[in-house]
């Protein structure tokens, strides 16, 4: 009898767990703009990072730039040191992981890809990818 | 705190320099490395991510003689693949050598050296290699290289604090003791780097650099 019970507590707590699991799972996802697809490819960026870099800034237009050959602090920190001279971008994350730079663009309606490209070139990297997503 | 920082800055000051010859464009650079031979300091300016220039001193401690010399240093080819970066620089000095070495009495000479720095690295590994050909009028001449292997013990993000174990093998054909072996550990953080090892010929070394 007591067993009987046990078992049905923990088959409960596990549905109830898993049912409160996937409604957090769609609120973490629903409406967010990593979801978003750009230029018929889904957009490349590890979703956490990207609506943690979003707070603040739903406004801003935002450039998600692969980088190669970016593997050490040092490579990064030139990058972010380029970026932030620039006025129109109000925020940089970089990730030494996925060697993407997320660039955010406050009133930016053209944001100039090959200007990007220029300055990671002129940091000694190369630019593989730029992807546009906002506004 | 201020006065451990003091000793800390004032025992890495006049230290010469291992990989990244080159920073970033508009990036300064102070570089210092303490080890069995000598003090070394080079600070240099990069106006591009392909060169840089500036000034490089050394005091070689069991010879008794110092190198003020200006210093260029030149990005000659990059691979950038996604996840690792190899570099090949070409280093290369003009200046003077001035020794009190009993009989040369503050002699003066000037004194050029050239050599080549290969790197290349992962998130997790880490190799380099580098020589340095020397030569004054008289007082010394020598030719010297070195090596060195590392692997990341955890891998950081960026801003993080970010360790390496290291082993540098030391390779000098005029010395009596031919080779020098210093296993190091490396931690960076931000704009700063610190190392310390220590060699196969009993000798602790200290290295510094900060990027700005």
């Amino acid at each position: 009898m007591k067993n009987s019970f046990l078992l049905g507590l923990l088959t409960l707590s596990t549905a109830i767990y898993a049912q409160h699991h996937d409604m957090d799972s769609m609120h973490s996802h629903e409406g967010h703009i990593h979801n978003e697809m750009v230029d018929g490819k889904n957009l490349d960026v590890d979703a956490q990072r990207f609506d943690t870099f979003m707070i603040g800034i739903d406004n801003n237009t935002i450039a998600v730039v692969s980088v190669q050959g970016m593997v050490c602090d040092f490579c990064a920190r030139g990058i972010e040191k380029t970026f932030s001279k620039d006025q129109r971008v109000s925020k940089i994350d970089v990730d030494l992981a996925s060697g993407k730079v997320l660039l955010a663009f406050s009133g930016a309606d053209d944001i100039d890809s090959a200007d990007i490209r220029k300055k990671i070139l002129n940091n000694g990297l190369n630019t593989t990818d730029i992807q546009i997503v906002g506004k | 705190m201020y006065k451990l920082l003091t000793i800390l800055i004032v025992c890495t000051l006049s230290i010469d320099v291992f990989s990244r010859p080159v920073s970033y464009p508009d990036g300064w650079t102070f570089m210092s490395m303490n080890d069995g031979f000598k003090n070394s300091t080079h600070i240099h300016y990069s106006p591009s991510a392909k060169y840089s220039i500036g000034y490089k001193g050394e005091y070689w401690r069991e010879d008794e003689f110092q190198i003020h010399a200006i210093q260029f240093n030149n990005l000659l080819k990059r691979w950038n693949k996604k996840h690792s970066q190899a570099n090949l620089y070409l280093r290369s000095g003009l200046g003077f050598l001035y020794s009190d070495y009993q009989a040369l009495n503050s002699k003066i000479e000037p004194v050029i050296f050239t050599g080549v720095v290969a790197d290349w690295e992962t998130r997790r590994y880490f190799a380099s290699y580098e020589n340095r050909f020397m030569k004054s009028i008289k007082i010394k001449n020598n030719f010297r290289q070195k090596s060195r292997v590392g692997i990341a013990p955890y891998i950081a993000g960026f801003g993080k604090l970010h360790a390496w174990l290291m082993l540098e093998v030391k390779h000098a054909p005029g010395d009596v003791e031919k080779f020098t072996v210093t296993p190091l550990i490396r931690l960076f953080k931000g704009p700063s780097l610190f190392e310390t090892g220590y060699s196969s010929k009993g000798f602790l070394s200290f290295n510094f650099v900060y990027r700005f």
